[in-house]
C-alpha cells in the first residue's frame, strides 16, 4: 500500500475539494479582509520608491504609514484564520461549514497573531536578502494552518506546532514550487485578460480608452508585464488573492495528512476499510 | 495479517494489541484507551491533561505576557518595515 496522502497531486486534489466546499462565503471573507492590507502595501511601496534615496529623511511619515498597514494586517489575520478553519471543517465533515467557522477560539487567534507578527518582523528584517522571502511565506502559511492546535496563549507552543507540522519537507517544498509558478502564471494571465478586455472595449464607440491603454501598455523589454509600476503591483495583488485560497487549503491538507500518517491513523482507516469489504 | 501496530501491545493493557499511537506521548494504546480529539488520537492520561487545560483556560498572566509580546512585535515590525523600505528604495535608485 502506498501512503500517498503526502504526494503533491493528492494534496492538491483534496485542497481543490476543500476550496470548492468552503468557497461561499469564506472566500469572500478571506478576500475582503486581505484587500485593505494589500492595497496599503502597494501604496506604501509606491511612496517609498517615489522618495528614492531621500526616503530615509521621511522616517516618521513612513513609520506612521507602517502602523496603519500593520493594523490592516491584523484584520487580515482574522480573515485567514476563519478561512483556514472553514477549510478544515469542510475536510472533516465533507460538506460546507456553517457559521461555526467564524468563531475562532480566542487562544488560537492569539497564538496566530503572535506567530504571524514574529514572521512578519523576520520577513521585513531580511527582505533585502530576497532568497529568504519564500521561507517566510511558507512559515506564514504554516502559522495559519497550525493555530488550531494552540489551546492557550503562549510564546513557545505555537512555534512547536509549526515545527511539528513541517516534517513533510518534500511535500512543502513541492507545494511552494507549484504555487510559485501558479502565482507567476496568474499574474501574466490576468494582465493578458485585462489587455484582451481593453481590446474588446475598443470596439465600443464613444469610449475613450487612452488612459487605460497608457496604464496597461506592455513593458518594452518584457512584453508579458505592464510597464507601469502601479498596474504591475495591482495585478500582482489580484493574482495573489486568486492563488491564496488554494495555497492555504493545500497547507491545511498537508498538515492534516502529515499528522495522520505520523500517528498511523491512515493505516488504521485503511485496515478498517479492508475489513468492512471482507465482511 | 496483523499490522506492525497490532503486533505491539497497549501501554496500559499488556494483553491487548496496539490500535493507535498517542500523538502527545507516542505510546501505543489499545482501542479502549485511544480517544480521538479534533481528529488526533490521545491516550487516557494525555486526554485528561488536554481536558484540564481546556477547562482551566489561560491565566491572566499568560494573556498579559501575550499582550506585551504582541505590542513589542507590533512596534518592532513597524520599524523593520520602514528599515527594509528605505534599503529597497536605495537599491532601486
Amino acid at each position: 500500500m502506498r501512503r500517498d496522502l503526502l504526494s503533491t497531486s493528492s494534496i492538491l486534489d483534496t485542497a481543490t475539494e476543500a476550496v470548492s466546499l468552503s468557497a461561499s462565503p469564506w472566500l469572500g471573507v478571506l478576500w475582503l479582509t486581505a484587500l485593505p492590507v494589500r492595497l496599503l502595501q502597494v501604496h506604501f511601496l509606491r511612496q517609498v520608491l517615489a522618495l528614492g534615496a531621500s526616503s530615509g529623511e521621511y522616517g516618521n511619515y513612513l513609520w506612521g504609514f507602517s502602523l496603519t498597514i500593520l493594523q490592516a494586517f491584523l484584520f487580515s489575520l482574522y480573515g485567514r484564520a476563519v478561512y483556514v478553519r472553514a477549510c478544515r471543517l469542510s475536510l472533516q465533515s465533507g460538506r460546507a461549514p456553517g457559521r461555526e467557522a467564524f468563531f475562532v477560539p480566542p487562544a488560537q487567534l492569539a497564538g496566530y497573531v503572535y506567530t504571524a507578527l514574529s514572521i512578519e518582523l523576520m520577513f521585513f528584517a531580511f527582505l533585502w536578502a530576497f532568497a529568504a522571502v519564500p521561507l517566510f511565506v511558507l512559515l506564514a502559511g504554516l502559522a495559519a494552518v497550525t493555530c488550531h492546535r494552540v489551546e492557550r496563549p503562549g510564546l513557545l507552543r505555537p512555534w512547536r506546532e509549526i515545527a511539528r507540522s513541517s516534517g513533510s519537507v518534500k511535500s512543502l517544498v513541492a507545494l511552494m514550487l507549484v504555487f510559485g509558478v501558479a502565482l507567476l502564471v496568474a499574474w501574466v494571465n490576468l494582465y493578458f485578460a485585462l489587455r484582451a478586455g481593453l481590446w474588446l472595449a475598443g470596439g465600443m464607440t464613444g469610449t475613450d480608452l487612452a488612459v487605460w491603454n497608457h496604464l496597461l501598455r506592455p513593458n518594452p523589454g518584457f512584453p508579458i508585464m505592464p510597464a507601469g509600476l502601479l498596474p504591475a503591483l495591482l495585478i500582482f495583488v489580484a493574482a495573489s488573492l486568486a492563488v491564496e485560497p488554494f495555497w492555504l487549503a493545500s497547507l491545511t491538507v498537508c498538515e492534516y495528512s502529515y499528522r495522520v500518517t505520523e500517528t498511523g491513523e491512515d493505516l488504521r482507516q485503511w485496515l478498517h476499510r479492508i475489513r468492512e469489504r471482507e465482511a | 495479517m496483523s499490522s506492525p501496530l497490532q503486533q505491539q501491545r497497549c501501554a496500559n493493557h499488556a494483553d491487548r494489541p496496539g490500535h493507535a499511537i498517542c500523538m502527545a506521548c507516542r505510546k501505543v494504546v489499545c482501542q479502549e484507551c485511544a480517544t480521538r480529539w479534533d481528529g488526533i488520537n490521545y491516550c487516557v492520561d494525555c486526554l485528561a491533561e488536554r481536558r484540564a487545560a481546556a477547562r482551566e483556560g489561560a491565566s491572566v498572566f499568560r494573556w498579559v505576557g501575550w499582550a506585551a509580546a504582541v505590542l513589542g512585535l507590533f512596534y518592532a515590525t513597524s520599524r523593520a518595515m520602514v528599515f527594509s523600505a528605505v534599503i529597497l528604495a536605495r537599491m532601486w535608485d
